[in-house]
């Protein structure tokens, strides 16, 4: 009996300090809706900056999460164009917080939202998404893949 | 005995976005004013007049293919006339400053190549009237309209 109470105070003694985690992981939920949107041709003198035909609705859930941090990240691929670079193009968002304004990149994460613990029920932010307009931009159809990640811890 | 702590529930969800742009080929072109103008002077102690306006601001606002190249051209409605008498149209000639913008001869016949750029962009310069001075000019006020195109493929 000693042998197995020694034993049992020695396990926990090992075993504390080397990080073991409470046994949960975390349910996250992401829902972007549409999936696709287009800036339309405008004149740069009359339209500086263009709104996309329709916002994006970006839905999260974040649970049992206990006291960790949650992020939601925005990644393009690439440039529209070798003359239009990602960056022109910025969002505006409501439900802030959780959720950020920022702008579109093709090298760095960009924060969308983020937070502590979970987000239980689901919160939805509307973005709005503009690019600026310029004489600079040369002609033809443009497209490139993004992504919204929700990643936690 | 090594120590490690690893967060061992991290979790990820990502949804996609793709972005679309249209961008069409256009022009705008801004000269500074609308008409110029040659003061009378004595042929023999200034054989070439320049117009009061000199120099006239112009800019060629483009959007054309990366490769493409788009061209601003000058035609004369005719020669200079006042009533029956005319001053050949051909004694009108421009210099130029700014990227792309080319010196000429003011024609009535042919447009004649005022500038020239490859790709989009917004391009500024300027342009100075002078007319060879004559003595076998008749007297009078002399009048005629001409035209700036700017094309972008």
């Amino acid at each position: 009996m000693r042998r197995f109470v020694f034993l049992f105070i020695f396990s926990i003694a090992y075993f504390l300090p080397c990080g073991i985690h409470p046994a949960f992981s975390q349910t996250l939920d992401l829902t972007v809706t549409p999936t696709s949107i287009s800036f339309s041709d405008a004149d740069p003198d009359l339209t500086p900056s263009i709104a996309a035909n329709t916002t994006v609705d970006v839905r999260i859930r974040v649970r049992q999460n206990g006291g960790n941090n949650w992020r939601l990240t925005h990644l393009a691929s690439g440039d529209l164009s070798p003359s239009i670079p990602i960056s022109n193009i910025s969002w505006t968002v409501t439900n802030q917080p959780p959720f950020i304004n920022g702008s579109m990149s093709r090298s760095v994460d960009q924060t969308a939202a983020q937070g502590i613990g979970n987000l239980n029920p689901a919160i939805t932010g509307t973005f709005t998404f503009r690019i600026a307009n310029l004489w600079s931009y040369n002609t033809g159809n443009f497209s490139v893949a993004t992504t919204f990640t929700l990643s936690a811890p | 005995m090594v120590l490690t702590s690893i967060p061992a529930f991290a979790a990820q969800q990502t949804d996609p976005l793709t972005v679309n742009m249209a961008v069409n080929a256009r022009a705008n072109l801004t000269l500074g004013v609308a008409t110029i103008n040659f003061p009378d002077a004595d042929p023999d102690t200034t054989p070439s007049i320049a117009a009061t306006e000199n120099p006239v601001s112009v800019t060629a606002k483009v959007r054309t293919g990366a490769s493409s190249t788009a061209t601003l051209t000058h035609l004369a409605g005719g020669d200079l006339t006042s009533g029956g008498n005319t001053i050949a149209i051909s004694n009108v000639t421009w210099t130029a400053t700014g990227t792309g913008y080319v010196p000429g001869t003011m024609n009535r016949i042919t447009s004649q190549t005022a500038g020239s750029w490859t790709g989009s962009g917004n391009y500024g310069g300027t342009f100075s009237f002078f007319i060879v001075n004559s003595w076998s000019y008749v007297v009078g006020n002399y009048t005629v309209s001409t035209t700036y195109t700017l094309t972008a493929p």
